[in-house]
């Protein structure tokens, strides 16, 4: 068991070819599109749900920072449908990659900081330093603020990736746990058993909460900046 | 914008991401009413005090870009001054 402990968390290859790209690209093909003024169940659920979150989201938003709109949505989505396909048995989950989310969070930040020393230079420069501050302490703080916005797309993607893998890795401990107690002791395999079910319920909140998480937090950056 | 909102996560039991997201929301909420060109106006600075201060967005900045400087200008140092010594003294 221990050798295969890692070994979800290696990318998939087929022939010698990487899976990745496909499983990456296939969440995509749970969100239909529809050209009718009516539409079915699902559709009407996915706008629902979408109207619902781009109302939570954008609210504290000006013009500019609402022209994100569509960027955070793709993105709350995505890293959702991701997080939760990945808690299906034997998947491979692209978020528990270290690079794929700084993949994620890095333009994402540094598109929010440009933005924001470009329409607000004075304001963005001004934010290094906190108001008030006394005089002695300016300089430490200075450089203080700026190792911290330099931290944050670290912050992001470390998070989730975190998040994710210590998700996984315990269901899989506890599921070995589980599988071996049978044999030895009934009672003990049973309330393992339990454990791991309230386990599998608190990764499926984890999985959409992380997703929220990363897109509030690109969200309030992009605030900030706009 | 309205802090009183609570965010789903609380009491979702994600206890921390629940705080991250409430500091965030405040600390935004703190320099919205602090700072801003029109609040710089209640400030009355005299002499150096009034280009280098952490009161006003034009002193902040201008803190913010002396320390760069002062920081650049000690690593020009060192590189220079290294530059400038050898590694071995020839005999």
């Amino acid at each position: 068991m221990n050798e295969n402990l890692f070994a979800s968390f290696i990318t998939p290859m087929m022939f010698g070819l990487p899976l990745v790209t496909l499983i990456v690209l296939f969440p995509s093909l749970l969100f239909p599109t529809s050209n009718r003024l009516v539409n079915n169940r699902l559709i009407s659920l996915q706008q629902g749900m979408l109207q619902l979150m781009s109302k939570q989201m954008m609210s504290i938003h000006n013009t500019k920072g609402q022209t994100w709109a569509l960027m955070l949505m793709s993105l709350i989505f995505f890293i959702g449908s991701t997080n939760l396909l990945g808690l299906l048995p034997h998947s491979f989950t692209p978020t528990t990659q270290l690079s794929m989310n700084l993949g994620m969070a890095i333009p994402l930040w540094a598109g929010a900081v440009i933005t924001g020393f470009r329409n607000k230079t004075k304001a963005s420069l001004a934010h290094f330093l906190p108001q008030g501050t006394p005089t002695p302490l300016i300089p430490m703080l200075v450089i203080i603020e700026t190792i911290s916005l330099f931290i944050q797309p670290v912050a992001l993607a470390v998070r989730l990736t975190a998040n994710i893998t210590a998700g996984h890795l315990l269901i899989h401990l506890i599921g070995g746990a589980t599988l071996a107690l049978m044999s030895i002791n009934t009672t003990t395999a049973l309330i393992t058993f339990i454990i791991l079910i309230l386990l599998t319920v608190l990764e499926f909140a984890v999985a959409m909460i992380q997703a929220y998480v990363f897109t509030l937090l690109v969200s309030l950056y992009l605030h900030d900046n706009t | 914008m309205d802090l009183d909102h609570a965010s789903p996560l609380c009491g979702a039991g994600m206890e921390s991401d629940c705080l991250l997201v409430r500091a965030h929301r405040e600390a935004f909420a703190l320099i919205e009413i602090m700072a801003g060109p029109e609040a710089d106006a209640q400030f009355h600075f005299t002499g150096i005090k009034k280009y280098f201060n952490s009161y006003t967005l034009t002193g902040r900045m201008n803190c913010v870009l002396a320390t760069y400087g002062s920081i650049a200008l000690i690593v020009l140092y060192f590189k220079l001054r290294s530059k400038k010594t050898p590694a071995v003294k020839a005999t």
